[in-house]
């Protein structure tokens, strides 16, 4: 497999479009998002005789494109301040139904979020990490984590119910 | 319902679609993958210098080989020496009969020259013939007759008629007069079966009996030996080696040359490579890239030649220096990382001897094969990031196991003193695992070593093989 570009290349057929949603919910563009995609695989190919063994080879390359994304957060991006969370007011007017949306505006949503919050979004809810790790591996604390956690899912839930507002608006006008 | 069981419900959604979602990327992506990755390397350019040494070792090698074994033929040929080659004659009449003797035989073209000796009456004329004028032409067949060619002699000495005439007896081929060759393993000078007899039966003819029987000091005629240095293999040591290398293992197979104890100090330099990435279970460094380490390690050796091919060598290796060097990348900021280990290890080993005689010389090269057990402790360990000593607690094994095997070759300057450049690899295990390459979790730390070293020995020579060592022959006393 190394410097093996025929191989090289039919893994990248094989795996391109799974890393690819995973780079564009760590993105807020579909540009940013390719050149993660290009500097994921970049890195899957040199450490590619790392792999143990242990583990789906899949979840491996998923690995490396998180840490990847999370390299540019911690090189680009400043974390909020430290939100109390009880004086932050996270209440909603109604429900908002989810089961209408589909995986092109879920991923939207996710993208309008700013990048702390889709950071932090995507490694604790869509990655499973907990809210210890988060910190370690952003190098912020647990209650920032947290806090970020509580604001992203906040906005999330506002662009679902205007989304859902708009449609609603849009059917009675037609 | 709470919001929070509202925010649980949303997660699952976003959960449940993006975790798997696909999206087919731009085709120019690959395009920019491919511009970054690095071109394929075909392998003689990958491999260039460890192919490059590693034909230089191989020419080397075949050279020595070749060199020394073509060599054998000519060592052997050196020592079938006719015995007519040492004789004197103390009349005219007598080296007629040489002429005669010689000029009968068929094949090699013989030349007898007479002169006579400045100072001597015409009563006591002595004719004597000299061994380089009685050598047949050296032929470049294996099956050419004797060539006198490496003796030489210091001043050679005339003899009376009473001795002489023991050596026309012996130039007639019926009486030999000394114990060494029979006569009836005498033939003519061009007689190819003449030869295999010598080999079986010649011993050594040492300088001094040529001396004894006398030589003039005329130097047209005085035969040229190489001097019979101190300290260096005998002729008849020398003669055991080759005919040995020439097939007769039966015949030779307990050889007293090479062998005994020696001792000396060690030094090398080797490649360190550890197999785990990770010195303990709670750290994860799988994204570590490693980079060659590269040591030195030195302390004594002691060893054992038995007179057979075989002999042990044990080794007191005070210090080794391995570890493994890593790096990782994080875009902008690179972490180097280097363990430093050093370890006091205790090899002993199977040597299996190959002798060559020195095309320059007369003292033989060896080449050993080894290979056995080496047992390793850890004296010191330490981690460095970037050139920093970092105050980690890292897990190393103090105890390791392993297996270590090479090549060497013994050039020896004179029978006690001999110099030794070799090759070695060795790998080691902790003792829990070991003999296994890997532990009861799969994933047991391995560290392997290959590098070069020089040794410097001495050898004690035992009594036993000086007072086996040939006495001077005479002849035709």
């Amino acid at each position: 497999m190394h410097n093996d570009r025929q191989a090289q290349y039919q893994l990248y057929n094989l795996l391109s479009a799974k890393m690819f949603a995973v780079c564009l919910r760590y993105s807020n563009d579909r540009e940013s998002a390719e050149d993660l995609l290009q500097e994921g695989f970049i890195k899957v190919f040199n450490n590619i005789d790392k792999y143990r063994g242990d583990g789906s080879f899949e979840g491996w390359v998923r690995r490396i494109f998180v840490n990847t994304a999370v390299e540019h957060f911690r090189k680009s991006s400043r974390m909020l301040p430290v939100v109390n969370l009880d004086a932050v007011a996270f209440t909603l007017e109604y429900e908002a139904p989810t089961h209408h949306l589909h995986v092109e505006d879920l991923m939207r949503f996710v993208q309008q979020l700013s990048t702390g919050y889709r950071t932090i979004f995507n490694l604790y809810v869509i990655e499973g990490f907990s809210h210890k790790e988060i910190s370690e591996m952003l190098n912020i604390s647990e209650g920032t984590s947290k806090s970020q956690l509580a604001r992203a899912r906040y906005l999330l839930q506002k662009m679902i119910v205007e989304d859902d507002q708009k449609t609603k608006t849009n059917v009675a006008t037609t | 319902m709470s919001q929070q069981h509202d925010f649980h419900l949303m997660e699952d959604r976003f959960r449940d679609e993006l975790r798997e979602a696909s999206v087919i990327p731009p085709i120019a992506v690959w395009e920019k993958i491919d511009a970054g990755l690095p071109k394929p390397v075909p392998f003689y350019v990958r491999y260039k210098w460890p192919m490059i040494a590693s034909a230089l070792i191989g020419v080397v090698l075949a050279g020595s080989i070749w060199s020394l074994q073509s060599n054998d033929e000519a060592r052997l040929s050196a020592f079938k020496v006719h015995p007519s080659a040492f004789s004197v004659v103390s009349s005219v009449s007598d080296a007629e009969s040489v002429k005669q003797y010689a000029s009968n035989s068929a094949g090699d073209q013989l030349t007898a020259s007479t002169s006579k000796r400045q100072g001597e009456s015409s009563s006591d004329d002595q004719v004597l013939v000299s061994a380089a004028s009685l050598r047949p032409k050296v032929q470049s067949s294996n099956t050419s007759t004797s060539s006198w060619g490496n003796k030489q002699l210091s001043s050679p000495k005339s003899i009376d008629q009473k001795s002489s005439l023991n050596n026309r007896a012996s130039l007639a081929g019926q009486s030999v007069g000394s114990d060494y060759l029979p006569s009836d393993k005498v033939s003519t000078i061009s007689d190819n079966g003449f030869v295999a007899n010598m080999q079986q039966s010649m011993k050594a003819v040492s300088s001094e009996n040529m001396l004894a029987e006398g030589f003039s000091a005329d130097d047209t005629y005085r035969p040229k030996a190489i001097p019979v240095e101190p300290f260096t293999y005998s002729d008849d040591e020398l003669l055991q080696l080759s005919a040995r290398n020439a097939g007769n293992k039966k015949g030779h197979k307990h050889i007293n040359v090479n062998s005994g104890f020696f001792m000396g100090p060690v030094f090398g330099y080797q490649f360190n490579r550890l197999t785990k990435q990770t010195s303990s279970p709670e750290t994860d460094n799988s994204f570590l890239e490693y980079r060659p380490h590269f040591g030195s390690h030195y302390g004594l050796a002691f060893g054992y030649d038995f007179p057979s091919r075989w002999g042990i060598l044990a080794e007191w290796v005070y210090s080794s220096n391995e570890g493994q060097r890593f790096q990782e990348n994080f875009g902008d900021y690179v972490v180097n990382k280097s363990i430093e280990l050093d370890y006091m290890k205790f090899p002993l080993m199977v040597r299996y001897q190959q002798a060559f005689l020195n095309k320059q010389g007369r003292n033989p090269v060896i080449l050993n094969l080894m290979g056995g057990l080496q047992y390793s402790l850890l004296r010191s360990k330490n981690t460095f990031i970037n050139d920093e000593l970092a105050l980690v607690d890292q897990k190393f094994n103090k105890h390791t196991w392993g297996l270590a095997a090479g090549a060497e070759l013994d050039i020896y300057a004179t029978k006690q003193l001999f110099f030794t450049i070799g090759m070695k690899s060795a790998f080691a295990s902790s003792t829990s695992g070991f003999p296994r390459l890997k532990g009861r979790e799969g994933n047991d730390p391995m560290s392997i070593q290959t590098g070069l070293y020089a040794r410097l020995n001495y050898r004690l020579v035992p009594i036993k093989n000086k007072e086996k060592q040939p006495e001077p022959q005479t002849f035709g006393q």
